[in-house]
């Protein structure tokens, strides 16, 4: 199920809400998180509910691992455990993420031909495969004693956080779901949530879903794209991988706080960042903070020297990169990243004489270049879009790409009132401009989410209004029937 | 005390602010729910005038809500059609529900919701497109995402179509203008004919076509005769004989030579002629069944004035198709099939298809 669906509005949520603060109302706490670990299966299994089957699977052959390590005595026991409960995770992800790319791989260097195999990714298990791994080295570190089973399962599974992160901690979620405080209503909390949820569903639906047409468009036509539109399509994508996955989680901790429960912050207006390694300290925090303590860390960090200190740093963004897809791409682009980090650091210096502007705008345009490597289908088609991009070879812009930004009811009230139609009748493309600017505004300028100060105003009402009913009426379109032949 | 004042508040916040949510749902749905544009609750309101323009969305209701007790359908091989003319040589009342690029089984689905809204169908006129018959019997288009909220009658997931807001702004405010601008409902001799939109005769039919290596002639595989068979009977035949009470006008559209030039030259020529052999052989059978088939009218194939491509032809084929359903003419029995095919087989055959091609 996704947060922006009628389906997950109007009937799953309110359910899920409406349960858990009844059975919380009766003191029925345990039974309160039992009723949201099966809203959050339901939550998960909505689409193919065989999925369920992996993900209890995975639920409980980490619990118990983590119970054999947390009971067993000996050392080796104890270090077995966890070293077979990290591979069959890794081996779990591997089959159903990589196992076709292995393959496919495989069959171009040896020449051979492996039958691919029909494999349908679970959605969301890169995240709680993590977060799970996470889960039993603390246990290894004897940092988790005492989580029911029940605990543990709505821990991983609880459905804010399940499909799209951000990756949770074990020491940063049970203990909240733990306060009796926290299991009752409190409308500060509420409201705040309602708040941000809104904001987090204007931003993936209506903001990035009308880059994601561009994106679309843009990358279906690679060959005949003019240089401006490579641009153009390039900043959408810029646009659209922000506000979609940030709004998504967005409505996550919005979700959250009407749960009384408070998830990380996994965005700090990244776009605003002055260095690489900077846009990552704000860029899917979670996940950096991840490989930061379970790889990075245990690798030695920084404490063993110059050179292993970059290789680790390699090594981060490598994994960074292959978690992200199956696919050349992503490799190389985890890479990429993590050579300008290293450059970044090395040359620290002389990038901090560089003026604040210089180093932003060096920082955007290699982010937005190498997002064009993370969405192409191949490295080839990357690298043919960035030459589109750079060769200036022509500025113009097919109607098709501008129409992208017509949204219907742009057009319906600029007809209705005139007033409006002032400007997109004396700019061509007015609506493109107005999106690619817009949101550079929002990305440079605006508070992020968990910097918002929330007063229950007029204001603030109005805009949770607007925000949900404009996003609620745009789940649905029209699906255009071209004519074809018969 | 600052803290429950605040409670206060925030509760007051979060009563109004629902409150207002709700109500504009309510608003906004209820727009679309009383102006109905694709006739989802209610047939076309007496004071508003409706423009039909889109199969997948108002086929379905049309069937639901319109007085009728004939039906005119297939592909776009039927858009064409005039129900005022098939109303008067028929004396019946028409609706047509074409549906562009649609499988068999698409065809089907419809006419068995026809059927569950109308229990009175007199006549169903179809055609049975040559191009779709050889295929998959479940064959839906698989480009679009189909509007599956409107043909049930599960009344959560309309919620797809009163808060959408392409088809509040694009579809029921632009009832409301299109009834202020003077317009009337779209009829049915109106309804997607796209007379307009092209030119025909043989330079265009020529120039949207063009010829691949040329294949040996095959016959029909056991996989394609299993297709044929699959797809026939359940696409038409067992609706055929769920309703005897029905007389089904069925009908091969006459496609022009050139379509057949396209055939010859993959050597599927004889494999599709056999196909048809089998569907005929079946449909022959059922007394409420007639079935034509106008492609031996050689005056009418070869000329490709009447055509846009290798199988569309123009509305004044569709009229006459109409007169010779009517007629009788061209309609195929036990008796007559075999000739048919042959004389089709050898036609087709002999026909000298580089004479098309001459400049």
């Amino acid at each position: 199920m996704l947060f922006n669906s009628y389906i997950f509005i109007f009937l799953f949520f309110p359910l899920a809400l409406a349960g858990y603060y009844i059975f919380n109302h009766f003191h029925l706490y345990r039974a309160a998180g039992i009723y949201l670990t099966g809203m959050s299966l339901w939550f998960y299994g909505y689409f193919n509910p065989s999925y369920l089957l992996i993900i209890c699977g995975s639920i409980a052959v980490n619990y118990l691992i983590s119970q054999i390590m947390i009971r067993a005595e000996q050392e080796y026991l104890r270090k077995f455990s966890l070293i077979l409960g990290i591979c069959g995770n890794v081996a779990v992800i591997f089959y159903f993420k990589y196992f076709n790319f292995f393959l496919e791989n495989v069959n171009s260097v040896f020449g051979k031909s492996f039958e691919l195999r029909n494999i349908v990714l679970p959605l969301g298990i890169s995240f709680f495969t993590f977060q799970q791994i996470s889960y039993l080295v603390d246990s290894y570190r004897g940092e988790t004693k005492g989580y029911s089973f029940d605990e543990y399962a709505l821990f991983v599974s609880f459905f804010p956080q399940l499909i799209a992160g951000p990756i949770v901690l074990h020491n940063e979620m049970i203990p909240q779901f733990r306060q009796p405080e926290k299991r009752r209503f409190i409308p500060e909390n509420f409201s705040k949530g309602m708040y941000i949820f809104s904001l987090g569903l204007f931003k993936k639906v209506i903001i990035a879903d009308t880059f994601g047409k561009a994106v679309s468009y843009g990358f279906g036509t690679i060959d005949t794209l003019s240089s401006m539109e490579a641009l153009i399509t390039s900043l959408s994508y810029t646009f659209q991988l922000y506000f979609d996955f940030s709004g998504y989680c967005d409505m996550a901790i919005g979700i959250g706080h009407m749960f009384n429960i408070e998830l990380p912050q996994n965005f700090n207006s990244p776009y605003k960042s002055a260095s690489i390694t900077e846009f990552w300290d704000r860029w899917h925090m979670s996940l950096t903070r991840f490989l930061k303590t379970y790889i990075y860390i245990p690798l030695g960090g920084n404490r063993k020297g110059k050179i292993r200190t970059y290789i680790n740093i390699m090594v981060v963004y490598l994994v960074s990169g292959i978690w992200h897809g199956a696919n050349w791409t992503f490799i190389l682009w985890g890479v990429l990243h993590g050579f300008l980090s290293c450059l970044n650091r090395l040359f620290h210096k002389s990038w901090e004489k560089l003026g604040n502007i210089t180093q932003w705008a060096l920082t955007f345009l290699t982010v937005n270049i190498l997002w064009i490597f993370f969405r192409a289908d191949n490295i080839h088609s990357a690298v043919a879009f960035t030459k589109q991009m750079f060769t200036m070879s022509s500025f113009k812009i097919h109607k098709d790409l501008y129409k992208c930004f017509d949204l219907t009811e742009f057009k319906f009230f600029e007809k209705q009132i005139p007033f409006l139609n002032y400007l997109p009748e004396k700019i061509t493309g007015f609506h493109l401009w107005l999106f690619i600017f817009g949101a550079f505004f929002i990305v440079l300028n605006f508070h992020n989410s968990r910097e918002i100060e929330f007063q229950p105003n007029i204001r603030t009402s109005l805009t949770t209004i607007l925000f949900t009913v404009w996003s609620v009426m745009s789940f649905a379109g029209i699906s255009t029937f071209l004519y074809f032949n018969f | 005390m600052e803290i429950n004042n605040r409670h206060k508040k925030d509760n007051i916040w979060i009563t109004v602010t629902l409150a207002f949510i709700l109500i504009s749902f309510c608003l906004l749905g209820s727009i679309t729910i009383y102006i109905d544009p694709f006739f989802h609750y209610h047939a076309p309101l007496a004071n508003y005038e409706y423009p039909i323009t889109n199969e997948r969305y108002q086929n379905n209701g049309i069937t639901r809500h319109f007085e009728y007790d004939s039906i005119i359908t297939g592909t776009s091989m039927t858009e064409n059609f005039k129900t005022s003319e098939a109303d008067k040589l028929f004396n019946a009342t028409f609706i047509k529900i074409p549906y562009s690029g649609g499988g068999y089984k698409e065809i089907d689905d419809s006419l068995e919701l026809a059927y569950k809204y109308n229990k009175n169908i007199k006549y169903v006129i179809r055609a049975l497109d040559y191009s779709r018959l050889i295929k998959d019997k479940d064959l839906y288009r698989t480009d679009v995402e189909y509007p599956t909220y409107l043909y049930n009658d599960n009344p959560f997931d309309d919620v797809n179509y009163f808060l959408n807001k392409t088809i509040l702004f694009d579809r029921t405010m632009k009832v409301i203008k299109y009834t202020k601008d003077g317009n009337k409902t779209t009829t049915f001799d109106e309804y997607v004919n796209w007379m307009s939109e092209y030119e025909f005769g043989k330079k265009s039919v020529l120039a949207s076509y063009s010829l691949e290596d040329p294949q040996p002639p095959r016959e029909l595989t056991d996989e394609e005769r299993r297709m044929v068979s699959e797809n026939i009977q359940q696409n038409v035949t067992e609706l055929i004989s769920a309703h005897p009470e029905t007389t089904f006008y069925l009908f091969f559209p006459p496609y022009s030579i050139c379509y057949w030039d396209m055939a010859k030259n993959d050597g599927t020529l004889d494999s599709q002629i056999d196909a048809e052999q089998m569907v005929i052989e079946e449909l022959v059978k059922y007394p409420n069944v007639k079935l034509y088939s106008f492609c031996n009218n050689a005056e009418l194939v070869c000329n490709l004035e009447h055509y846009r491509d290798p199988a569309h032809y123009d509305e004044w084929v569709n009229s006459q198709i109409l007169q010779w359903l009517q007629n009788d003419e061209y309609l195929l029995t036990k008796e007559n099939y075999t000739d048919y095919i042959q004389t089709k087989r050898e036609f087709y055959n002999n026909y000298d298809y580089s004479s098309l091609h001459d400049k």
